[in-house]
Order: C-alpha cells, then sequence, then structure tokens
C-alpha cells in the first residue's frame, strides 16, 4: 500500500484546491500561451545588455586585454571576480536538486526545475570568463590534452587552473545532463498536450520518446538518485577547486586553509540568494503561488542565513590567523582590506553578507515576500564585493612595496559584466516561456501526501 | 631589432623585465649540442655578465656541481627575495662582506 | 489458446495500485503499465526487474578513475616531465596529490555521462 501520508504538523507543499488536472494546466500554461507584454519588456532589457555585453567582449578579442582596467600587479580583477560569483551562484540549484533528493526533502520539488536552469545558464555565464579573458580565445583548445604538432606538448596537470578546466566542464554537462533527464518526462506532457503539429513535433523530439511506462519510471527515479549522488560531490568540489585557484598561490590572504570551505559555503550562499531572487519574480508572474509558497520561500532563506553565518564565521577566523600568526605580510593584508583605499568594498561586503543575512533570525521578516526579495539581492551585491576583496585587495598589495598599485575598471570591464547578467536573463525568460518551470511529474506524485486539499481531508478524519 | 634581429624589442623605449639573456643562452646550447659535449662552465655568457669586467655577475647552469655558479649556490652568503616564501628563483644575490674578522 | 487483452484507464494512482496487485495475485500477465507520473511502489507489485543501472555507473565511474589515471601519468611522467616551479615530476606517487581533482572530476565525468547515454 503507497503511503501517502505526511504528518500534519508539516505546512502543505502545494496550495489551494489542487487535482492533478490543474497541476498539468497550471505549469503548462506559461509554454502554451504567447508572452504577455511584461515579459518582453523584460526580454528587450536583456538582450540589450547581452548585445552590449557582445560588443564589449568582441571589443576585447580584437584589441586586446589592455582594453581592460588590468595591469602587472593586479592581474586578475573582474574577469575572475565574475567568474567566481557566477559559478557560486551555480552552485545552488545543484544543491537543491541533487542534496536534498538524497535528503528527501519534498519542498526542493517546486523549486528544483528554475533552480538547476539557474545553474546551468550561470555556469555558462561562467565559463565564458576563462576563455576572454585569454589573450588569444581562438587558441583554447590548448588547455586539453590532445596530442598534437609541438612534439605533442601537453597541458600542465599540477596546475589549479587546469583542474578548474576539467571541474568546470564535468560540473556543466553533469548539471545539464541531470536537468534534462528530468525533463524529460515534463516534456513529454507537453508534448501530448500539444494541438499545433510543430510544437508537437520539437516537444517529441526533446522528450526522446518518454512513454511513461512502468519501467522508464523506474529507470528515471534510479538515474536520478545515482546523479543527485554524483552530483553532490560535485558541487563541493568544484568549487572547492575553484577556491585552489588561490589556495595554492602564495599571496597572502590567498594562501589560507579556509578557502575550500569558505567558498562552497559562499557559493551556496549566494546561489540561494540568485535562486530566491528569481522565484519570487517567477511565481508572481507566472501565477505559480500555490507551488512555489512561503513555505518554500522560509525554507530557502533559513538555508542563507546558515551559510551566511558559515561565511561571516570564516570571516573571522581569516582575521584571528591573521593575527594569531603572526606573518607580519598576512596581518598587513587584511589591515590594507579593512583600511587601506578599498575600505569600502571591505565594509559593503561585511554588511552585506555577515549583517543582513542575521535578520532572518525573525520569523516575520523570513516569510515576508518584499524582505525576502531585498535580502537576496543584497546578498548577491555583497558576495560579488567579497570577490572583488579577496581578488583586487591582496593582489594590489603584496609583498613588494614597489609593486604596489591601484586597480580601476574600464568600462569595458563593466560592459561585459552587464553582458553576462543580460544573457543569464535572456536565457532565463526564453526558459520560462518554453519549459516547464515546475517539475510536475515529482509535484503530482506528493500531491496526495502534501497537498492542501487533501491534508484537510486527512487531518479531519 | 637593429642591432641584434633575434631579441623581440618593443617599437618605443620600454624597460621590460630580464630574460636572462635567452637568445644568449639558446645559442650556447646548440652550440655545445652541435658538438657533441656538455656546455662548459663559463660558457654561459648574459650581456650584463659579459659587460661586467670585475665578475660580479655570474651566469650559468646549477645542475652543473662543478659549476661556479652552484658552489655560490652553496655559499653561506646566498640569498634570494622573497626566501621565506620557498619560490626559489633563479637569481641569488650574495651578502656584502662587512670589516670584519672573519670572512 | 485465447488471448484477450484489457485496456483499463485509471484516474487515481492508489487505485491502480490495488488493481496491479490484484491482477499479479491471480498471475494475469501484465504488459505495460502507463502512468504520468512516477507511483511510488509500482515497480515492485508489478514484480519488475531492478535495474542494473547503479552497478553499471560504478563500472563506469572505474572507467574514468583508470582514464584519470593513465592518461596523467602518461602525460606528466613518461612522455615529458618538466621542471614546472620546482615541483617534483618523475614519479606518479609525488604528484599524485596535485593530480586528484581531475582524477575525481573524470571519474564523476564518465560515470554519469556512460550512465545516461546508455
Amino acid at each position: 500500500m503507497s503511503s501517502h501520508y505526511e504528518a500534519p504538523i508539516r505546512k502543505p507543499l502545494i496550495l489551494g484546491d489542487k487535482s492533478y488536472h490543474d497541476i498539468s494546466n497550471d505549469i503548462a500554461r506559461p509554454v502554451e500561451t504567447p508572452p504577455d507584454k511584461d515579459w518582453w519588456i523584460a526580454f528587450s532589457i536583456a538582450m540589450a545588455a547581452f548585445l552590449w555585453g557582445l560588443g564589449c567582449m568582441a571589443y576585447t578579442l580584437g584589441t586586446g586585454i589592455g582594453v581592460w582596467g588590468l595591469n602587472k600587479t593586479v592581474g586578475w580583477a573582474w574577469d575572475i571576480t565574475n567568474f567566481v560569483w557566477w559559478v557560486g551562484i551555480g552552485h545552488a540549484g545543484t544543491l537543491i536538486s541533487a542534496v536534498l533528493l538524497l535528503f528527501r526533502q519534498k519542498w526542493r520539488m517546486g523549486i528544483n526545475r528554475s533552480a538547476e536552469a539557474m545553474t546551468i545558464f550561470s555556469v555558462i555565464q561562467a565559463g565564458l570568463f576563462p576563455i576572454i579573458h585569454m589573450g588569444r580565445p581562438w587558441l583554447a583548445y590548448w588547455m586539453f590534452p590532445i596530442p598534437n604538432q609541438f612534439g605533442s606538448l601537453w597541458v600542465n596537470f599540477n596546475s589549479p587552473l587546469l583542474w578548474d578546466v576539467f571541474a568546470i566542464s564535468t560540473y556543466l554537462t553533469v548539471s545539464l545532463v541531470f536537468w534534462w533527464t528530468g525533463l524529460l518526462p515534463d516534456f513529454a506532457m507537453i508534448r501530448d498536450r500539444a494541438v499545433d503539429p510543430f510544437r508537437k513535433k520539437i516537444y517529441s523530439l526533446i522528450s526522446f520518446g518518454w512513454s511513461g511506462r512502468a519501467k522508464d519510471w523506474q529507470r528515471f527515479e534510479e538515474v536520478s538518485l545515482v546523479l543527485a549522488g554524483l552530483a553532490t560531490p560535485l558541487v563541493l568540489s568544484v568549487h572547492t577547486i575553484v577556491s585552489f585557484d588561490f589556495a595554492t598561490s602564495v599571496i597572502p590572504g590567498w594562501h589560507t586553509t579556509i578557502f575550500p570551505p569558505y567558498f562552497v559555503a559562499g557559493a551556496i550562499f549566494s546561489g540561494f540568494a540568485m535562486v530566491q531572487t528569481l522565484l519570487i519574480i517567477m511565481r508572481k508572474v507566472s501565477r505559480l503561488e500555490s507551488y512555489i509558497t512561503i513555505q518554500h520561500i522560509e525554507m530557502m532563506n533559513i538555508v542563507i542565513m546558515i551559510t551566511g553565518s558559515i561565511v561571516g564565521c570564516a570571516y573571522i577566523t581569516e582575521l584571528f590567523i591573521a593575527w594569531y600568526s603572526g606573518v607580519e605580510y598576512e596581518q598587513y593584508a587584511f589591515l590594507n582590506r579593512a583600511t587601506g583605499p578599498y575600505w569600502w568594498a571591505y565594509f559593503l561586503m561585511m554588511s552585506c553578507n555577515v549583517v543582513s543575512p542575521q535578520i532572518m533570525w525573525v520569523k516575520k521578516i523570513r516569510t515576508n515576500i518584499i524582505w525576502s526579495f531585498v535580502i537576496s539581492i543584497v546578498v548577491n551585491v555583497g558576495m560579488w564585493f567579497e570577490r572583488f576583496v579577496i581578488i583586487v585587495t591582496s593582489l594590489h598589495r603584496d609583498y613588494l612595496p614597489s609593486s604596489w598599485t591601484m586597480f580601476s575598471p574600464t568600462f569595458i570591464d563593466i560592459g561585459i559584466f552587464i553582458g553576462t547578467i543580460g544573457f543569464f536573463f535572456v536565457l532565463f525568460l526564453l526558459y520560462a516561456r518554453s519549459f516547464p518551470v515546475v517539475a510536475q511529474a515529482e509535484i503530482k506524485s506528493i500531491l496526495k501526501s502534501s497537498g492542501e486539499k487533501y491534508k484537510k481531508i486527512r487531518d479531519k478524519k | 631589432m637593429v642591432l641584434n634581429p633575434d631579441v623581440n624589442v618593443r617599437g618605443r623605449g620600454v624597460m621590460e623585465k630580464c630574460s636572462l639573456c635567452i637568445q644568449m643562452t639558446q645559442k650556447t646550447i646548440l652550440d655545445a649540442k652541435k658538438d657533441g659535449r656538455r656546455v662548459r662552465d663559463g660558457e654561459f655568457q648574459t650581456a650584463c655578465s659579459n659587460a661586467c669586467s670585475d665578475g660580479a655577475i655570474v651566469f650559468g647552469d646549477i645542475n652543473d656541481k662543478e659549476s661556479k655558479i652552484s658552489e655560490s649556490n652553496k655559499n653561506d652568503r646566498a640569498y634570494r627575495l622573497l626566501e621565506s616564501i620557498g619560490t626559489k628563483p633563479n637569481v641569488l644575490y650574495q651578502v656584502k662582506i662587512r670589516n670584519s674578522k672573519k670572512v | 489458446m485465447s488471448s484477450k487483452s484489457l485496456h483499463v484507464l485509471f484516474d487515481d494512482d492508489d487505485n491502480l495500485l490495488d488493481a496491479v496487485k490484484e491482477v499479479v495475485k491471480n498471475k494475469i500477465y501484465i504488459n505495460e503499465v502507463y502512468t504520468p507520473f512516477p507511483v511510488h511502489g509500482l515497480d515492485k507489485a508489478m514484480k519488475l526487474k531492478p535495474t542494473n543501472i547503479s552497478i553499471a555507473t560504478f563500472m563506469y565511474g572505474c572507467v574514468g578513475f583508470t582514464v584519470a589515471i593513465l592518461m596523467m601519468n602518461y602525460i606528466m611522467i613518461v612522455d615529458w616531465p618538466q621542471n614546472i616551479g620546482g615541483k617534483p615530476s618523475f614519479s606518479f606517487i609525488e604528484n599524485a596529490p596535485a593530480f586528484v581533482p581531475i582524477i575525481f572530476e573524470l571519474t564523476v565525468f564518465f560515470a554519469a555521462h556512460l550512465m545516461v547515454i546508455t
């Protein structure tokens, strides 16, 4: 007897009097109806930003990295800050899909599809940066160990930059695969409802002939579990490897062992904040408030609060160890962060990342949509500044005072960043209208246990 | 470009990092290879080691255990820039001998 | 031997599950069961054979692991060992900590992709 029982104390995950058919209708609606004016406005703004960024990238490609604000001392600035920021954002999606699946948290089902989409799109943005920050991006294939005519000149496997290449490629492809396998039954649903033959053809193609046979479902569940099991260590390892880009160097402020856990916690922190931003908008616009409930928002806020606290602990640890170690280079690095020419960035970072999530201890705030939205934006900004502080302040003043210099971004640096934000939203907006944004097959399987109507019936007994 | 076609220079006068006269070094290695022998100690010369008549700059093969540069390396007077980080740069300096009874 | 086939439409998954159990108990052959969403316990009720996916994935992971080790051993130690920043380059054991991230990533890569493709 399959048990559809869930304890009455748990808040319902699907609100309203929804039946299976309602779920199909609600989720297919944005896909089957033409977009409204708001969507077009958002899309044009995002497209404009994207095209501007594309132009800036083309200019960089044609003229050289000299058009950026980098110099000999500060060899990495906005490019790597943006890279780490986007990769960090991407991690939340995999966490929601994979880790919460392994922990059997049903509340993931309303949000996992969009969170995974966000992961894929942000890792695409992240992947742009290693390529455009090369002086000769057309030689990017040299990063791969392919036998060649230069006496078979190979890549250096000792280098964390190369580990990054493998890690990000693996992460992007595995996330894509995880997301797509989850989408197969949902595409099939749209295919089966489709009346227009062109639409039907496309959706049949991308659903890979999904038929809903019991054997298919058995394989589906097992593949989901295995991929989740593989993706979980992947989340941890990928951002750890990104942190190794810094931790394996000798620069004071970078060469610390706290970087791997600190970066992973920071990634989850900023990722959940971005998911929050996107979902709060999407649930309103696509009228999915019954599936992405206040309960979901609250749970995500709790995660943001916890990971924000971990990040705060890491900051304090860094400061303590810098003092306790007695290494003057390390001590100066942190003194410079707080009181040097970039002190304003440091204080922005501290207030956004440490102070703001703490107000989520108050239940009223973490269940309030406006506050959640505001805090999610604040956290995203704060995390960008964290990466900026780590990279630029450590580089602009390291061991030899004769090399100390300042960094300021050019409009190309800023343009490329805005372009990636535009590209991200272009992708996300397109996704919202052509893909089912909630995992409707999974939601249906929990309707009887966690749907409001059914809970009411059960609890009345 | 004018004086030595091997060395790539900037269009205008810009100071760059010392390249350890890589073109001269490579020529020394290739000459030795053509003759089928190892590079002799003292054969490696850079522009600065050539120019200094007092022998204050020595350039050599640190893998050659008998070369002058290896001896200088083992000498107590040898130190490198930011030695405590452990990057072991290829340029080493010697501490100045100050007026003392022990030399 | 006359053979009749029955097509049954359900609108509720609990009813479906009960029916499947009854049918199996009466030793009637079930050709196929289609559902729009996964029904927990259906495959056991239908006595469906468990999949070999997890074992296959493990093997693919081992393949990835071996490929990574062999590739890096060949490239860094056998073919062209280089003195990069003074790091040891003549034995695999010495270099192993540096190779771990890529070994891990390739294991996961092979496991996931080969599983999904097959």
